[in-house]
């Protein structure tokens, strides 16, 4: 049966032979099971080579309690930002709430086509954890301070706490009837952070199993330090993050091309760019996928002849032949 | 947690592993080779290297078998 | 004592309804009789280009089997174990060496136009396999409840979350994660690779370019 090639245009001004049927050729003896036999024997080998001599990465998590000890400033800054709503969960948008239209794709709103799927309330990573601490009384006040408040003046006051903290830059902030009492908020929850007490207490938050760390890491990944540690090991999005590896262990080479795009411009200044750079990707592997059907790149092979080194000996044999071998 | 420090033969690979307190100030990020906009890790790097040179050798290197590729004894398949 | 018979009786007169008959005809002329496993190869299959889609099937089998040593210890082990530790470094290194053969399979197989006489369908279940298996491989990294399975989510999550995904597929969470990794993922990646392997046994390794019919 001919083949596709045969029924398009001649690429080169030169007809394409339809692909003769692989059973009709000639043969030679092929011990398919020995060689995956032995290409398990050899990856074995390999791997176990490489695993005893090379090991592999394991940088421990970072705990709230870790978080705390090494930049106590940005807990605070966080802690009052989730107050603030000000965050960058709390303006997330979908699927974590409304905050925000959230990203595009050639103009279709492709983040809200999911939902708000995964409620999570930002300023509550704070109050659910301190508002679980019992006897504490100025905290307790303080909360009920921050619960009789009107939305407008919660905001205004974590808002104006959260300019001086910055303003500030890790020196004390002198106390002020403007910030309320989110002062006061902010440390109880440094404390309970740097005590240990948050582990665990976004994830089962009244249950006792727990295994979905949603919350925990939206928390963790609205301060700066999960970031910056990042960064640290060439980890970050416009470092080609997304193929490297903590230390010099191997990374992921094979998402150059999704990791490449997000290097220059116009995705690297996008506010879209998680949707394009996706949209982008899809099409180019479909472009690989149905690479066959596609005029000119399916024609490359033919152009750049590397097929000639790989079936040489073949070529060889049938130019030597007089005549064509008969079939079998 | 605190685990032994793990080392590696060659230059390549100096492993200390370190509560994460310590993680910001004392983890070095690996080798790295900037050029322009390319920033690829030397692990990755010599990774790729290693593909294109396999893949060469593969092309090139003799595959055992008859010499002659004239028409076999034996039943078409 | 009458044996079981396997040939269909009565056939000549109407069509089988036996849906056991109608399996046994599909599997049976899925491939050419005696290629499923043949002892022999077409003449031209003289090159170590070849052996590329075994070494990533061999690679894939130790990739499952240090899986597997991995989840009967549990998704703590690792941390605590020094031979956990080693087991993980084996599923990391035989994942790299996967990925790596699979490139250098595909990089053969596009110099080869190996899609040529009706294999279009293997080329792309072949990239199909190559694609579901990055996404095993994401799944992983965020099964390493470490530091780098925190920043890998994080980040990950703006990806998805831009196109929708992340409302149904959530990197967040763990638990979610792994049962992808370890159940749904790899079983969806081995169904794919039994049927490139199908298809390659079914067309038989694609002939040499400029080949004629009769060569």
């Amino acid at each position: 049966m001919a083949t596709t090639a045969v029924r398009r245009r001649p690429t080169l001004h030169r007809p394409v032979p339809p692909t003769p049927d692989a059973h009709d050729f000639a043969t030679r003896p092929y011990d398919l099971v020995k060689e995956f036999v032995l290409a398990l024997l050899a990856v074995s080998l390999l791997t176990t080579g490489l695993a005893a001599v090379f090991s592999s990465p394991d940088e421990p998590a970072i705990t709230f309690s870790s978080w705390a000890k090494a930049a106590p400033d940005d807990v605070l800054a966080t802690a009052t930002a989730e107050l603030a709503g000000t965050s960058a969960s709390a303006t997330y948008g979908p699927p974590y709430n409304a905050n925000a239209e959230g990203q595009k794709l050639l103009g279709i709103p492709t983040q809200k086509l999911g939902g708000v799927r995964i409620p999570v309330d930002s300023a509550d990573l704070v109050l659910q954890p301190i508002g679980q601490v019992s006897r504490d009384l100025p905290l307790r006040a303080a909360l009920a301070v921050w619960r009789a408040a009107p939305a407008a003046r919660q905001t205004a006051w974590a808002t104006r706490y959260g300019d001086a903290l910055a303003k500030a830059g890790g020196r004390p902030v002198p106390a002020s009837l403007a910030y309320g009492p989110v002062p006061l908020l902010a440390s109880r929850f440094l404390d309970l952070a740097r005590s240990g007490g948050l582990e665990g207490s976004l994830t089962s938050s009244g249950n006792f199993y727990g295994g979905d760390q949603t919350r925990s890491l939206l928390l963790l990944s609205d301060g700066a330090y999960l970031e910056d540690t990042a960064r640290a090991q060439q980890l970050g999005g416009d470092q080609w993050g997304m193929m490297n590896e903590t230390g010099n262990y191997p990374g992921q080479p094979w998402m150059w091309l999704y990791t490449f795009w997000y290097q220059i411009p116009p995705f690297s200044t996008s506010e879209n760019a998680d949707a394009q750079v996706w949209g982008l990707m899809l099409v180019l592997t479909a472009g690989l996928m149905f690479l066959p059907l596609i005029p000119g790149l399916r024609s490359i092979p033919r152009w750049i002849p590397v097929h000639r080194l790989v079936w040489r000996r073949w070529y060889r044999s049938r130019a030597a032949a007089s005549t064509p071998a008969p079939r079998e | 947690m605190k685990r032994d420090a793990v080392r590696a033969s060659g230059p390549i690979l100096v492993v200390v592993h370190m509560s994460s307190t310590d993680l910001l100030l004392a983890v070095h990020s690996g080798s790295y080779v900037h050029v322009g906009v390319i920033n690829v890790s030397v692990t990755n790097l010599l990774i790729v290297l290693g593909m294109v040179v396999v893949f060469v050798l593969a092309l090139v290197l003799p595959f055992p078998g008859a010499k002659d590729l004239g028409p076999e004894r034996g039943e078409r398949s | 004592m009458t044996a079981l018979r396997t040939a269909t009786v009565g056939e000549a007169e109407h069509p089988s309804t036996n849906w056991t008959t109608w399996l046994r005809g599909r599997i049976s002329g899925l491939v050419p009789p005696g290629q499923a496993l043949p002892d022999r190869q077409p003449a031209y299959v003289v090159s170590w280009i070849y052996v590329f889609g075994v070494l990533t099937l061999a690679a894939l089998v130790v990739v499952l089997v240090s899986g597997a040593v991995l989840a009967a210890g549990g998704v703590a082990w690792w941390h605590v174990s020094s031979l956990g530790h080693f087991v993980n470094s084996m599923h990391l290194w035989s994942v790299e060496l996967f990925f790596a053969f699979m490139v250098i399979h595909l990089w053969g197989k596009f110099w080869m136009a190996a899609w040529r006489g009706k294999r279009v369908w293997t080329w792309v279940i072949g990239v199909l396999a190559f694609v579901m298996s990055i996404g095993t491989a994401f799944t992983g990294y965020l099964s390493q409840s470490n530091f780098d399975a925190q920043w890998i989510s994080a980040e990950a999550k703006d990806g998805l979350n831009a196109v929708a995904i992340g409302a149904w597929f959530n990197v967040l969470n763990p638990g979610q994660m792994l049962l992808w990794h370890v159940l749904l993922l790899p079983v969806a990646v081995g169904v794919v690779t039994v049927w490139h392997i199908v298809l390659v046994r079914r067309h038989g390794v694609v002939p040499p370019l400029d080949t004629v019919r009769g060569d």
